[in-house]
Order: structure tokens, then C-alpha cells, then sequence
């Protein structure tokens, strides 16, 4: 029983990164304009966020900031992208490229260290301390987390709401399979696709301020490690379903937390590490598998 | 021949129009370190090419660059975004490594020439498998690609750290047969090898394999028509399979040629991400494998006068990944200001372009 409260304690801190970030990925993938640059996004959006809350002390404005900055280079990507003719793939290459090396070069430039920063300046998000679960199997994991994991499942809730029951979620969902209704309805698609990416940099920021100031006080180089892409299967997996991609990513953060736990056991750490990959791997084929039977199943009994 | 002068300004212009912006904001990344962009700028450009050991540095750098950039070029021309080259480089690497170590009965050229096999062999396989994945069950090969990435390099690592581990006190095999060494070009100092000649060798091979053979044609027309993977004939599904192991062999040369040629033996980490930078090579050559030597020796001077600049100033080297990846956004970009040229050039451009396909 303690075991498994440790996991779900391990996998509800690991669960925000991934999730915010898939939340990005998922209203990209709904307007066709798969951002693949998440990763980066997300790694830019924890070094700014450790940075300026080294210099503030406080891990508001730095939320705040990093979400700023995250958005506004969301919108540089749809610009590149829908203005002037970067393919959305190569933009992303770039852009993870270009996170893995500007976050290094101001890391040596602004604190002299190479690798990972961390000072006793750098002020965490804050926790949400639940005493009264404390020593209660299994919901004793919810008694001590981050603010940001309850604030990212309810940006679940929210997106689930703003795509199924407003105007705006009716018309990024049409913008998708058909551009060109929206667009005779007289609704900017140009326009509205920006806001959707730059929405998306921000959900990333957001992923990103979690990973260096919620479950870590400290940034690392490529701490990321993968993630982006993790919450990209995660958006895959739940069809850029809202709820489909929080059970997604649950599923990813279970299964990292399932390795961290692991590697307490003296299996060798390659091998471990290499879980998370595997899984997401076989889950995208698990998914396409079930896809392609109810199509067919869909097929004879039409 | 005058046009093709005019043609060849053209495409020539705008990876320079590229590479002059990014140094540009490069620069502008390195005014906050106290030092003046000009000097960082020129002890980079002395560091690459101011001497005899800094120039064969330079293209020791640049061989490995030029085999990821050419598997990368080849395969973009035929239409597959293969972003695996890191993963497929791994496992080269590690299968080099463990026949050049554990086959030590061979004579030496069958030896040598099955380290390279085995090499490429490795990378085929590996690539081939996220394209059956995409050609099967239509699971799109980007995210597929990574993940390979990540799991190839973590398991060589595993291999060289427990069943196969060396001497040494890091994730590393035995050295391999002495036998297997690529030899030196420029001294023992220096890491340029015999590999460096093969990869131009190879680049030769692959423009005249894409532009003067039926097979390179189809692979082409694979290319532009974009978006065919969706409706693939058995005919097609063949191609592209051969093109993805075609890429992932060359992948495959990249990692045998560190092993062989270099570390002499599996190194963890041996890469600083070899195949992410080939796909900057391949796209700032415009995937044309011949300038994809012009450009790897480019991206293998700034990296090897990345470290002098890193030495001599403030100046860290990852400055120089930024500066890649800001090139690839200017490659990649088609700015509005082309188009509103006059009406005359664009039909050029169409003529350029129709001529392009035939």
C-alpha cells in the first residue's frame, strides 16, 4: 500500500510538465499545425523561469514572464510558419536546437556554470499543504503538491470546456478538417490559428516553469530530456481530446514514476531510463492498432 | 550556361542571406559578454582555419557531419523527414565497435570491411523500423524518430557498461583490432582520418546517384510529390524503405567512422549530436549532396573554432548551436519581399522550377 502511494505520489509531481505541454500539443494538432517545437518551448520556458526568479525572488513574476516569452515565440513559430512558408518540422528542429543552445550559452553567461544552476535564490512555486491527509493510504499522495498540479488539471477542465462549449472552441475546432468554412464565415483563420499557437507556447512555458521551479528548484542542461515529444504522444494518444490526453499523460508520468522507483532497485540505469521511450513507442502502435479495428469494425457493420 | 550561372546565384544567395543573419544575431548574443563580436568572430575564424593543425581539425570535424548530411540530404530529396540519424548513428557505432573488438581472428581487410558492414547494417536497421511504423499503422515517424533516438543511444550505452564493458572506468568497450584503424591523415595529433575521404567519395556518388540515374529520378519525384505516402502503392512503400535504409546506413558509416577512425572504441556519449547537426548540414545545402561537403567543412570549422573562441574568451561554444539553428529558420523561411519582386523573375522562377522537375 505504501509503495503504491509513493507512485502515485511520484507520477501526480511528474504528471504538470507533461501535461501542460500536451495540452499545447493537442490544440496545435486540432488546428492542423502540429508543433513539434514543444520541447524546446518547454526547455526555454524552465531556464527563464529559474532565471528570473533568481533575480526577482519571486516565482510569480517569473511564471508570469516565462509565459509571457513562451507565447511570444509561439507566435514567432506561426508566423514563420503560416506567413512565411517554414515547414512546421523543420521550424521545430530548429527550434529544439536552438532551446538546447542559447539556454546553455546563458547559463555560462549569466551564472558562470556549465551543466546545472541552482542557488538557494531561486524561489520554488509554492506547495499546497494538506494536513489532513497526511497518513491516509493512498490519498496521503495529495497531501503535499505543487499549486501547478492542481492548476494544470484544471486547465483540463477548462480547455475540455472552451473547445466543446464556446464560439472560439467551435470555430479552432472547424479550423482543422476545414479551413476554408471558417474563413467564409468571415473569422480570420490566419489570425485565429496565431492565437492558438501562441496559447500553446504559453501552456509549454507553463510545462517548463513547472519542471525547473516546481518539481526541481534548479536547471539543467536538456532537462527536458524528451518530454515535448512525450506530450505530443499524449495529445496522439488521446485523439487532441482533452480528457483522452490528461489519461495520456498520466499514463507517461505512471510510467516515469515507475522507472524513477525502479532505479532504487539497482536494475542498470540505461536500461531503465530507456522505459519511458519504449513505452510511449509501443503505446502510439497499441493506439493505432485499436484505431484500425474500429474503423473496420465500423466498416461491416455500416 | 549564362543561366545556369544566374540559377546557381540564386541558390547560393539565400543559404548566404542565411548564414549572414545568424552571425548577425550572434553577434548580438555576444556583446553582453564584454567582448567585441569582430574578435570573437576572428579568433573563431583563426581557431578553424589560421593554421595547418586548425584546418585538418576542422575537417576531422567535418567528416562526421558529412556522412549524417549526406544520409539526411538523401533522404529529405526523396521525401522522408529522417530525424533518426543520431539513434542510427549509436547503434553504428556500437556494432563497429563490437566487431572490431570481438571478431580479432579475421584477416584485416575483411575485418575492417565487415566493422563497416556491421555499422551500416545496424543503422538500416534502425531506420527502417519507424518507417514500417508509418507505412503500417500510419504513426508519423517525427515522434518515432526521437524516441528511437533516445532508446538507441541509451541502449549502446548499456551494452558498453555491463556485457561488453572495457577496461575503463566509463560506459566504453575494449579498444578495437588495431587492424580496424582507419588510418591518420594528417599525424597522430590529429583526428582526421581515411573516413574523411570516403564521405567525400560518398557524397559524389550520391549526387550522381540522385541526378544522373532512373533511380534517383523516381527518388526525387518521391520527394515533391508530397504528401504520396498517403496513397502508396506496393511500388511505393518499396521506395521508400530503401530510401530509409539507404539513409540509415549512412547514419551507420558515421558512427563507424568515430569508432574506427577516432575513438578507436565505443564512448558513451561520443556524440555531441552528430546526426541533429547533419540535418543542418543537409538543409543549408539545400540537400544537395555535393554541397553538403562545402557545408559540413563549413559546420565543422565553426564548431572547431567554437572551442578556441570558448578558450581565448568568455564566449561559450553553445553559441555556435544557436547560431545553427537560427540558419535553419532563415533556410527554411520564403520571405514575402520574393514575392512582390516583379512579374518577370517569378516566371523564371516557374521555368526554374519546371525544369527542376523534368
Amino acid at each position: 500500500m505504501e509503495m503504491m502511494t509513493m507512485v502515485l505520489e511520484t507520477t501526480l509531481r511528474l504528471l504538470p510538465a507533461i501535461l501542460f505541454a500536451s495540452l499545447g500539443g493537442l490544440i496545435t494538432q486540432r488546428i492542423k499545425l502540429v508543433n513539434l517545437g514543444l520541447e524546446g518551448f518547454m526547455l526555454i520556458g524552465a531556464f527563464i523561469a529559474v532565471a528570473v526568479s533568481y533575480y526577482t525572488g519571486s516565482a510569480m513574476i517569473a511564471v508570469l514572464v516565462t509565459v509571457l516569452c513562451c507565447g511570444l515565440m509561439g507566435l514567432f513559430f506561426a508566423v514563420f510558419n503560416l506567413r512565411f512558408k517554414a515547414d512546421n518540422i523543420v521550424m521545430s528542429v530548429a527550434i529544439n536546437m536552438f532551446a538546447l543552445g542559447i539556454t546553455k550559452y546563458f547559463m555560462n553567461l549569466l551564472f558562470g556554470v556549465r551543466g546545472a544552476f541552482s542557488a538557494p535564490e531561486i524561489v520554488g512555486l509554492p506547495k499546497l499543504r494538506l494536513v489532513f491527509l497526511d497518513g491516509i493510504p493512498i490519498l496521503s499522495a495529495f497531501s503535499n503538491l505543487s499549486v501547478f498540479v492542481y492548476l494544470a488539471l484544471i486547465l483540463v477542465l477548462v480547455t475540455h470546456i472552451i473547445l466543446y462549449r464556446t464560439k472560439i472552441g467551435l470555430r479552432i475546432r472547424a479550423t482543422g478538417p476545414n479551413p476554408m468554412a471558417v474563413e467564409t464565415a468571415g473569422i480570420g483563420v490566419y489570425r485565429l490559428k496565431c492565437w492558438v499557437v501562441t496559447v500553446s507556447g504559453m501552456l509549454c512555458g507553463l510545462g517548463g516553469a513547472y519542471l525547473s521551479l516546481g518539481q526541481l528548484t534548479m536547471f539543467t542542461d536538456n532537462m527536458t530530456n524528451g518530454r515535448g515529444f512525450v506530450a505530443m504522444a499524449a495529445s496522439n494518444f488521446g485523439n487532441a481530446a482533452p480528457i483522452g490526453t490528461f489519461w495520456g499523460a498520466a499514463l507517461f508520468s505512471f510510467s516515469d514514476a515507475v522507472t524513477m522507483r525502479a532505479q532504487l532497485y539497482g536494475f542498470p540505469p540505461q536500461l531503465i531510463q530507456m522505459l519511458p521511450y519504449v513505452v510511449t513507442v509501443l503505446t502510439l502502435i497499441a493506439m493505432a492498432i485499436v484505431k484500425e479495428r474500429r474503423m473496420k469494425r465500423g466498416i461491416s457493420h455500416g | 550556361m549564362n543561366r545556369k550561372v544566374e540559377t546557381a546565384i540564386k541558390s547560393i544567395g539565400k543559404p548566404l542571406f542565411a548564414i549572414f543573419v545568424s552571425l548577425l544575431i550572434g553577434a548580438l548574443l555576444i556583446i553582453p559578454t564584454g567582448t567585441s563580436p569582430l574578435e570573437a568572430y576572428g579568433i573563431l575564424f583563426m581557431g578553424a582555419f589560421g593554421s595547418w593543425q586548425g584546418i585538418t581539425t576542422s575537417l576531422a570535424y567535418a567528416t562526421p557531419l558529412l556522412f549524417t548530411g549526406l544520409g539526411a540530404a538523401y533522404a529529405f530529396r526523396a521525401g522522408v523527414f529522417n530525424i533518426g540519424l543520431e539513434g542510427q548513428m549509436y547503434f553504428g557505432a556500437i556494432a563497429a565497435a563490437l566487431v572490431g573488438v570481438y571478431a580479432k581472428a579475421l584477416p584485416g581487410p575483411i575485418h575492417i570491411l565487415l566493422c563497416i558492414g556491421a555499422a551500416m547494417l545496424a543503422g538500416m536497421l534502425w531506420s527502417i523500423i519507424p518507417a514500417i511504423l508509418k507505412i503500417r499503422y500510419n504513426i508519423g515517424v517525427f515522434i518515432t524518430y526521437i524516441m528511437f533516438n533516445n532508446i538507441a543511444q541509451l541502449f549502446s550505452d548499456y551494452l558498453a557498461a555491463y556485457p561488453f564493458k572495457g577496461e575503463l572506468s566509463i560506459a566504453a568497450t575494449y579498444k578495437v583490432s588495431e587492424k580496424v584503424f582507419l588510418p591518420k591523415l594528417a599525424g597522430e595529433m590529429i583526428d582526421l582520418n581515411f573516413g574523411f575521404i570516403l564521405a567525400i567519395i560518398l557524397a559524389v556518388a550520391l549526387y550522381f546517384l540522385l541526378f544522373k540515374t532512373q533511380f534517383g529520378y523516381e527518388s526525387r519525384a518521391a520527394g515533391i510529390n508530397a504528401g504520396f505516402t498517403e496513397y502508396m502503392g506496393v511500388n511505393a512503400v518499396k521506395k521508400m524503405l530503401i530510401v530509409v535504409m539507404i539513409s540509415g546506413g549512412i547514419a551507420g558509416l558515421a558512427g563507424a567512422e568515430q569508432v574506427l577512425g577516432v575513438t578507436h572504441r565505443y564512448m558513451s556519449g561520443f556524440s555531441p549530436g552528430f546526426g541533429y547537426t547533419g540535418i543542418t548540414v543537409a538543409l543549408l545545402a539545400r540537400t544537395n549532396p555535393l554541397a553538403c561537403i562545402i557545408t559540413a567543412i563549413f559546420f565543422g570549422a565553426l564548431n572547431n573554432g567554437a572551442i578556441q573562441m570558448e578558450i581565448f574568451t568568455n564566449i561559450s561554444r553553445d553559441l555556435v548551436t544557436s547560431i545553427q539553428a537560427i540558419m535553419i529558420i532563415f533556410i527554411a523561411a520564403d520571405f514575402a519581399w520574393k514575392k512582390r519582386k516583379t512579374t518577370k523573375k517569378q516566371d523564371e522562377q516557374k521555368a526554374e522550377s519546371k525544369k527542376e522537375v523534368a
